[in-house]
């Protein structure tokens, strides 16, 4: 990978709603938990972060609510429903399937 | 699930889309709680405060960019845009409210009048029965000769329908039916109702179910006399007897004798006549208890039912037809074989054939009366609309027109023609979307109005037409449609011409030529269909005009007709003779009155009774008809009337039933069958009714009068006593008054109530009035045409002022250069008078030519004048130059006006 940020296609939706699928979070906080958890592996810009949300909003995976923060704000937090439970279940199989044959592919130089 | 997840999106759509401004807030807020965590941790971070502002917006890489993507994402844009064209489009109507005005005004008028005009012919000639499957039925019509008594519209003997019912294998079920007025007394209040007289199996038939009680059935119509029960109309029930609900088990009294009421029919199932519609139905077998022919039923010669039938699945109506002709001929061999030796001379009644007929939409005398005319009146209402399009069309291309500069800016900075094109497309949709809630407004009004002016019959047609049936609505909807595509492409394909460059340029003449080129050629049109509709009020004016002033050949002044109709009250012949003749003294003696007579027929409603007879000296010809019609009337009639008795005397007193039978013919009569001979004291036989056969002796000669109605020649009639006909139950009082008219109802009616409370005087209307109704259609297409013929003139006269103001409004500089080097005021009036003249002859000329083409096809309608009748064209095309000329002297009046000095100073 030469630039980070260049995420495989769709893999950004399956990042996403797997930090979501853990609690209800809004888009500064996924971002921040985006880079607690991978570093600066998976560099996704802030600004990308939202289009990506209310895409998956208007999908019917995300459910947005406006509650207030710990420090008092209000904010737009992101819940996954039902369907996206369902749907990341199905990204993350099939993420597993194409990760494991493709390191499958890769071992064979290794051995 | 999938839907789930729909019903989610579908719901944030409609969010987006009706929550518009919340959506946007809250899009901004997420953006700015974003900045503001960001901008606080670089804070924290140790960043100044501007420093970390600036990075937290950079880190979002272009704010409104970010947010436009996530607009994106909503997938409304089709629906947004047209919100927006929606919104600008009620902007910029409601910024010209002039031009708003003047459009919806005409449009909800064209509309209004098309909806109303097709609500008429919806109800009156589309509509279908209200019984299961209509298309199977079929109306039996037989062609053949007809020998005998016929009562209005009916065809077949009681014996013929049972002959055909139990031979026929055409057919499920096959049904007759016929109407009377009855007197019918529900809990001591007599009313006037119609009863249908039907045969057991009516309703079964049909498919009729009853909404209360039972219906009849065959077991109900078996044994003469014997099944004293009747159904009642829905209507009837509901509308008369306030939905009384425990009417099903009473007892009512019909002619005097007492029936049961077992049920209450389908809502909405109102008989079998469209715009005549029944209160009670009775069994056939009950025939003689509710009229005082029951003896009827018996004979051969009496045509009293009309018969439906209902075809068998897969059975074609030609099929049908042709295996149904041996049935009808033998029927007509038994006819034939009980004339005895009256038995016409030769094979030509065996020509009679029978015809199917479709029986969907059942029999309608109003239809017939006003099928044409109603489709002369909506072919009118199509052009009326047709102006009104062409005038929209052209004001909105004067408001593109004006518009230009604001468009060729929106060209300039990247909207796409289309768009354009789209939303003067919007504009006008709109337009024809409020046309259409107005034009069903004044639709609905229109109706009520042509419907109280159709008269009573039509009032029964009133209950079932409601403007917001499915189907009218559709039409107003399709109709308003093409008025926006009519009037709203035009103006949009030439806004779309608009050059980006050139209006900025300021100069107006260039291509604004072809604009005006296109708005001529609309006013040209509009002369022209305005010439046309004018053309056409012209010829019904006259023709109302004529038959209004067509010598009937009796005096109508100040001459008022009224019913008795002593047989539903259950009267004798006797009792009948003698009240009646009571009635016609009591009614000489009252204030006010001239004149009285009887006359069984009333004057001027096609109501001449139809006999087939013998004329002693004639041998009729093989095929020829041997019918005559005939009035009944009293001894003092035709002195009454004012109709001349050519030769012979007059009824007397002494002619009576004990004294030889005796009768008067008319001119056309002696003409046909006495050409050269002396008609007084030959004879002429026929027979009504009974069985008998009655001979009358000629003992005089009357002039030829139009009874019947005003259109027809006077028609071979015969005049007989009342003392001496046989069948006396209804009569017509006539009475002349010395002045008004109007002052004799009340004591009239006080008499006849005096004598007996139980007879109401019934159709109580003077022979004026009478001409009114039957010259309803005439009048109709007359009132109608001439109000369109004013719309449409007035509609051509806006336009062409329009498009002439417009015209001289671009040319001032023009003009102002002629005036300066030396025109006169009158040189430029007369300029632009020659303008609008050329606009106006091309117009009548086109006019002219479309009148040609289409006036022919009102000849049916005219009386009195023809199709193509050079003196009405030419008036209408005079009007028409006139108004055109009219309307384009006030802009003619400004250009000679025009100040050479500011318009070139203006340059």
């Amino acid at each position: 990978m030469t630039k980070p940020a260049d995420l495989v296609q769709g893999t950004l939706d399956l990042l996403l709603l797997t930090i979501v699928a853990l609690e209800p979070l809004h888009a500064w906080a996924i971002s921040q938990r985006l880079r607690q958890v991978s570093g600066d592996d998976l560099q996704v810009s802030d600004g990308a972060l939202y289009p990506a949300l209310h895409k998956l909003e208007q999908e019917g995976w995300l459910r947005a609510e406006w509650r207030l923060t710990a420090s008092g704000r209000r904010a737009k937090y992101y819940a996954l429903t039902r369907a996206g439970r369902r749907a990341l279940d199905r990204e993350a199989a099939e993420w597993k399937r194409l990760a494991g044959a493709i390191s499958r592919v890769v071992r064979l130089r290794e051995t | 699930m999938l839907d789930e997840r729909w019903v989610h999106r579908v719901k944030l759509r409609l969010r987006t889309l009706l929550l518009r401004r919340r959506v946007e807030r809250e899009l901004e807020d997420e953006f700015q709680f974003y900045l503001a965590e960001r901008t606080a941790l670089e804070i924290a971070r140790g960043r100044s405060p501007d420093d970390a502002r600036r990075l937290a917006r950079r880190a979002l890489d272009g704010l409104e960019r970010r947010k436009e993507e996530c607009r994106d994402t909503r997938r409304t844009q089709l629906v947004d845009d047209m919100i927006q064209d929606v919104r600008y489009g009620c902007r910029s109507l409601v910024r010209s409210p002039g031009f708003l005005a003047a459009a919806l005004l005409s449009l909800a008028l064209g509309i209004g009048a098309n909806t109303a005009i097709f609500s008429v012919i919806d109800a009156l000639l589309l509509e279908t029965l209200p019984v299961e499957r209509p298309r199977e039925l079929v109306l039996l019509n037989p062609m053949g000769m007809r020998n005998g008594w016929t009562a209005g519209t009916m065809t077949w003997s009681y014996h013929a329908y049972r002959g055909l019912r139990d031979a026929q294998q055409v057919f499920t079920g096959l049904i007759a039916e016929r109407t009377d007025a009855v007197n019918l007394m529900i809990d001591g209040t007599t009313r006037r109702a119609t009863a249908s007289i039907v045969s057991g199996n009516y309703f079964e038939v049909l498919g009729v179910r009853p909404s209360a009680g039972r219906l009849l059935s065959d077991a109900d119509d078996r044994i003469r006399s014997g099944h004293p029960v009747v159904v009642l109309a829905h209507a009837f029930w509901a509308t008369r007897l306030g939905s009384q609900s425990d009417i099903v088990g009473q007892t009512v009294r019909i002619g005097g004798h007492p029936f049961t009421v077992v049920g209450i029919a389908e809502r909405g199932f109102n008989g079998l006549e469209v715009g005549g519609s029944v209160d009670v139905f009775v069994p056939s077998m009950m025939l003689g208890e509710v009229v005082t022919y029951g003896s009827a039923l018996d004979l051969r010669s009496s045509y009293i039912f009309q018969i439906y039938g209902r075809l068998r699945a897969g059975v074609s109506r030609e099929e049908a037809e042709a295996r149904l002709q041996p049935l009808y001929a033998a029927q007509l061999e038994q006819d034939v074989a009980t004339l005895g030796e009256r038995r016409p001379k030769g094979d030509g009644w065996r020509q009679g054939r029978l015809v199917l007929e479709d029986g969907s939409r059942g029999t309608s005398g109003l239809r017939e009366d006003l099928a044409t005319p109603l489709e002369a009146v909506m072919a009118m209402t199509a052009m009326v609309l047709l102006i009104t399009c062409a005038n929209i069309a052209g004001l909105q291309m004067a408001r593109v027109a004006s518009r230009r500069k604001e468009l060729s800016i929106r060209l300039a900075i990247g909207a796409s023609r289309r768009r354009i094109a789209r939303q003067l497309l919007t504009e006008s949709a709109l337009i024809a979307a409020l046309g259409a809630v107005a034009g069903l407004t004044i639709a609905h009004v229109t109706i009520r109005t042509l419907i109280a002016e159709m008269g009573d019959e039509a009032d029964r047609l009133l209950l079932d037409m409601s403007v917001l049936n499915g189907s009218v609505l559709l039409f107003t909807f399709a109709v308003s449609a093409a008025a926006a595509a009519l009037f709203g492409l035009l103006p949009a394909f030439g806004a779309t011409r608009t050059a980006v460059a050139s209006p900025l340029r300021e100069s107006v003449s260039g291509e604004a030529g072809g604009q005006v080129r296109l708005r001529r050629g609309l006013v040209m049109a509009q002369v022209a269909v305005g010439l046309v509709l004018v053309a056409a009020s012209g010829l019904f004016v006259r023709t109302l005009y004529n038959l209004r002033h067509t010598e009937t050949g009796f005096r109508t002044d100040r001459l008022v007709q009224f019913q008795l109709n002593t047989g539903a009250a259950g009267y004798d012949r006797a009792r009948s003779e003698r009240f009646l003749q009571q009635v016609v003294d009591d009614v000489r003696s009252v204030g006010g009155v001239s004149g009285a007579t009887l006359s069984v027929v009333p004057v001027l409603s096609n109501a001449l009774i139809g006999f087939g007879l013998d004329v002693e000296g004639y041998v009729p010809g093989a095929g020829e008809s041997r019918r005559s019609v005939a009035n009944v009337v009293a001894p003092g009639y035709f002195a009454m009337v004012g109709t001349p008795l050519v030769r012979g005397r007059d009824f007397a007193r002494s002619d009576t039933a004990a004294s030889p039978r005796v009768a008067i013919v008319s001119e056309s009569f002696v003409s046909k069958y006495f050409p050269n001979a002396d008609p007084l004291g030959r004879t002429l036989t026929l027979a009504y009714g009974g069985a008998a056969r009655f001979t009358y002796e000629i003992v005089g000669v009357a002039r030829d009068v139009r009874l019947n109605n005003l259109r027809d020649a006077p028609v071979r009639t015969f005049y007989l006593p009342y003392t001496q006909f046989d069948v006396l139950n209804n009569a017509f009082v006539l009475v002349r008054a010395a002045g008004d008219t109007a002052l004799l109802r009340r004591p009239i009616e006080e008499l006849v109530k005096r004598r007996d409370p139980g007879i109401p005087v019934g159709a109580y209307r003077t022979v004026d009035e009478q001409m009114d109704r039957i010259l309803q259609p005439e009048r109709l297409l007359a009132s109608l045409s001439v109000a369109f013929g004013l719309l449409a003139t007035g509609l051509a006269a806006i336009g062409l002022y329009g498009v002439m103001a417009f015209s001289v409004a671009r040319r001032t500089r023009e003009i102002g250069v002629r005036l300066a080097l030396g025109a006169t005021q009158s040189t430029v009036l007369r300029m632009v008078l020659r303008d609008v003249g050329g606009i106006a002859a091309s117009g009548v000329g086109a006019g002219t030519v479309l009148s040609l083409a289409l006036l022919r096809y009102v000849e049916a309608q005219l009386y009195g004048v023809r199709g193509l009748d050079i003196a009405t064209l030419g008036a209408a095309a005079a009007v028409l130059s006139f108004v055109a000329l009219a309307s384009g002297w006030l802009p003619a009046r400004w250009a000679s006006r025009v100040d050479p000095a500011v318009t070139l100073r203006h340059e």
